[in-house]
């Protein structure tokens, strides 16, 4: 065991902390659910593709620097460090490539990438229907055959970010006889095809986050299928490992928010020392957490780096990360008492409470906590099925 | 010993119960999300059904009734989300004139004790016809022309729009060091009561929608995961529920034992119970429960407002613990 980076890896944490820090937009970009805002993110995305910074662990003819699985978490930190903006393009590049590189065509892979790793196309990501969401094989959106086409019917709902978005990854009922895990298919659906109706969906903090889908025979071609026809579970569920595991929520994002914690644990010591004094433990915790959530994910990597694969155990990840964060944004807003409406660093008003609100959220997305703990007592541990 | 509801109390929450669900639908409190002023006609209702002067004398326009029937009120206006300076309107009524009527609306403020850093937050300023201000010398009372106050735009309920104090000037006295303490713990003890509606009128939300909701072809609630969610939710509620009544109960009869530490027991208890089981009916919903339209998280919200006002959870476990 060895904790230390290496001298390549320290040189390169160098190189993208000092782009990061000329480049990081200042004053920080509007709302990503607001069309502004989401453009200004888009643009954002193409300032780091075109300094080779979007997608540094990807092959480099697709945008990429051909780096591996420790320098995309070193190039997390450096990112999170300086509060860069949140991805928009996070869908496609931490969840639907890694499923593109291991399900995609070449001809695939060449048409999507690229553009998703310049922000051109911002994916979404479409499992979830009214009657299917923990029940994801319950979907019952379809798609036939049709002059020689896909022919797509049905609703998705709450894809993130998809008020605005491109394309849609999602998973559509191929055989209506078949077993419910058989006899589905992922697609890819761009969202300006005809049939395609989108819809947002306020969200508890009143911004549009998320939105419906509709589909009314929209026709997709065969080259829009990604993995094997009716085999759209396996491909879906490498997604989902990706969402839950290593790649969409890394670590930098925690310890970077346990830091600010801190901080403000410090900052509010002065002023409020009765407070601070009996909420130290609870920033402690946080901090613990945050770096624990850490280590175990360097565990993960130098697993997979040896040729491991993560399965089931992406779920428990899942349950810490989620819980990990309310911790840090609860303890946050009760060192600042009545101050949480008003005050941030950077005279924003409400960032810890926007930061909650969204937390809430954790337990809910990428598959409900409750889910993920019936998968690790089934899947990792082996316990009974009811 | 009986512990349980009164006849006369039991109506009282019946009527209460009957006269929000007609008078405050959630639709129609829902409706005010931003407004900056308490409706005018809601709040003569209000006055109306009683919820100000019922600790009254008959002589002064009450119903001479003790804390235990108020309790079993703000309960009912919990779970209805009411909006407004319920509870400090209410304790304020037998010392401004017009605060029982529904005529004056009334802030309440506790004065941080000295070299305790500002700001306070005030809430419905721009409605209110007085503000009390409770310290150690008593109750102060002050007009809110004389308060230099900022409004918050980012608040944390949508439907109670706060204001910031720099200063509090120290305003004429209106009642003693000893009133000022009464004050503070009936409004602990009926804040409390509210949360505990609040706790309750979540539980029961995501009790229903466990029942109704299904995924793998049962009822989302028969997963030992939701039932336990739910199950936790009662326990807290019914809990918290039984503390303030006997809170309120301390009140109205002090011999059986200190009124203050009951409150400050049962604030801790409904203020957890409240905050957590609006949470929990957030994860029961799935997705739904992030969204704007079901309302579990406006109880959230006005759970942790009306809870901040307590007093932190470790504050009442301090009082609690100087008086055992
Ligand atoms: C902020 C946010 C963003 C999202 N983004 C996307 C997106 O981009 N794309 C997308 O497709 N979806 C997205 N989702 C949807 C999300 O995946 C679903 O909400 C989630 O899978 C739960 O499904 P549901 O909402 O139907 O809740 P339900 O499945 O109805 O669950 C309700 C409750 O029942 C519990 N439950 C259900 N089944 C069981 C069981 N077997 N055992 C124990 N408990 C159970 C759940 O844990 C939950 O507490 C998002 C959700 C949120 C909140």
């Amino acid at each position: 065991m060895d904790l230390r980076f290496g001298d390549e890896q320290e040189r390169f944490r160098r190189e993208a902390r000092s782009w990061l820090e000329s480049n990081v937009p200042s004053p920080k970009l509007p709302s990503l659910d607001t069309p502004e805002g989401f453009e200004a993110h888009r643009a954002w995305e193409r300032t780091m593709f075109e300094a080779r910074w979007s997608v540094v662990s990807w092959p480099e003819r697709y945008g990429g620097r051909g780096l591996g699985l420790l320098e995309w978490l070193v190039f997390e930190e450096e990112y999170y460090r300086v509060q860069a903006p949140t991805r928009v393009g996070q869908n496609g590049i931490f969840l639907l490539a890694p499923t593109l590189f291991e399900f995609g065509t070449d001809e695939q892979k060449d048409r999507y990438l690229p553009p998703m790793a310049s922000g051109e196309e911002i994916w979404c990501q479409g499992w979830s229907e009214p009657d299917a969401g923990s029940d994801l094989a319950a979907i019952r959106s379809r798609a036939e055959r049709g002059g020689g086409d896909w022919v797509l019917s049905g609703q998705k709902t709450w894809c993130s970010r998809g008020a605005f978005a491109d394309w849609l990854f999602g998973l559509f009922r191929t055989d209506p006889e078949a077993e419910r895990h058989r006899g589905l298919t992922y697609f890819l659906v761009p969202l300006d095809a005809p049939g395609v109706t989108v819809r947002p969906i306020a969200q508890l903090d009143g911004e549009t986050g998320f939105a419906e889908v509709f589909f009314e025979d929209v026709v997709v071609p065969d080259a829009q299928v990604l993995g094997e026809v009716h085999e759209g579970w396996g491909v879906a569920m490498a997604t989902a490992g990706s969402e839950r595991g290593l790649s969409l929520r890394s670590p930098a994002r925690y310890t970077e928010a346990a830091g600010r914690l801190e901080s403000l644990y410090h900052q509010r010591a002065g002023d409020h020392p009765a407070r601070a004094a009996r909420l130290g433990d609870a920033v402690a915790r946080c901090l613990v957490d945050a770096e624990a959530y850490r280590l175990h994910t360097y565990w993960t990597a130098t697993k997979v780096l040896a040729g491991g694969q993560v399965g089931a155990e992406a779920s428990m990840n899942k349950v810490f990360w989620s819980e990990t964060d309310l911790a840090i944004q609860r303890t946050a807003l009760e060192l600042l008492g009545a101050d949480a409406e008003l005050l941030d660093e950077e005279d924003r008003p409400g960032a810890w409470l926007d930061g909650y609100l969204f937390a809430l959220a954790g337990p809910i997305y990428a598959g409900t906590n409750e889910i993920q703990r019936n998968v690790v007592a089934e899947r990792v541990l082996g316990l009974p099925r009811p | 010993m009986d512990f349980e509801l009164s006849d006369d109390e039991a109506a009282l929450a019946e009527a209460m119960r009957r006269m929000c669900q007609s008078r405050f639908p959630l639709e129609r409190v829902r409706a005010g999300e931003g407004r900056r002023v308490v409706d005018a006609d809601q709040w003569r209702a209000l006055a109306e059904a009683g919820v100000f002067s019922l600790r009254l004398a008959e002589d002064d326009g009450g119903a001479g009734l003790g804390t235990a029937h108020a309790a079993v009120v703000f309960e009912e206006l919990g779970r209805a989300l009411v909006p407004g300076p319920l509870v400090a309107t209410h304790v304020a009524a037998r010392i401004v004139k017009g605060a029982g009527t529904g005529e004056q609306l009334v802030g309440l403020v506790h004065r941080p004790p000295m070299g305790r850093v500002l700001p306070v937050v005030v809430a419905d300023l721009a409605s209110l016809g007085a503000v009390l201000v409770v310290d150690e010398q008593g109750v102060h009372q002050l007009p809110p022309e004389a308060l230099e106050a900022e409004p918050i735009d980012h608040g944390l309920d949508p439907l109670t729009p706060l204001w910031r104090l720099a200063t509090i000037p120290e305003g004429a006295v209106v009642a003693d060091a000893g009133t000022a303490r009464e004050l503070w713990r009936d409004h602990l003890v009926l804040s409390a009561a509210l949360l505990v509606g609040m706790a309750s009128a979540v539980a029961e939300l995501a009790t229903e929608y466990a029942k109704q909701r299904r995924q793998f072809d049962r009822p989302i609630g028969s997963f030992q995961a939701v039932k336990h969610l739910c199950a936790d939710m009662l326990v807290r509620a019914e809990t918290a529920r039984a503390s303030v009544h006997a809170a309120a109960v301390t009140i109205d009869q002090p011999d059986v034992g200190d009124a203050l530490r009951a409150g400050a027991g049962a604030a801790l208890l409904a203020s957890d119970a409240a905050v957590a089981n609006a949470k929990a009916c957030i994860q029961v919903h799935g997705g739904m429960g992030f969204t704007w339209e079901v309302p579990a998280h406006l109880y959230l919200m006005r759970a942790a407002l009306v809870s901040r006002g307590l007093g932190r959870a470790q504050r009442l476990a301090e009082v609690v613990a100087e008086r055992l």
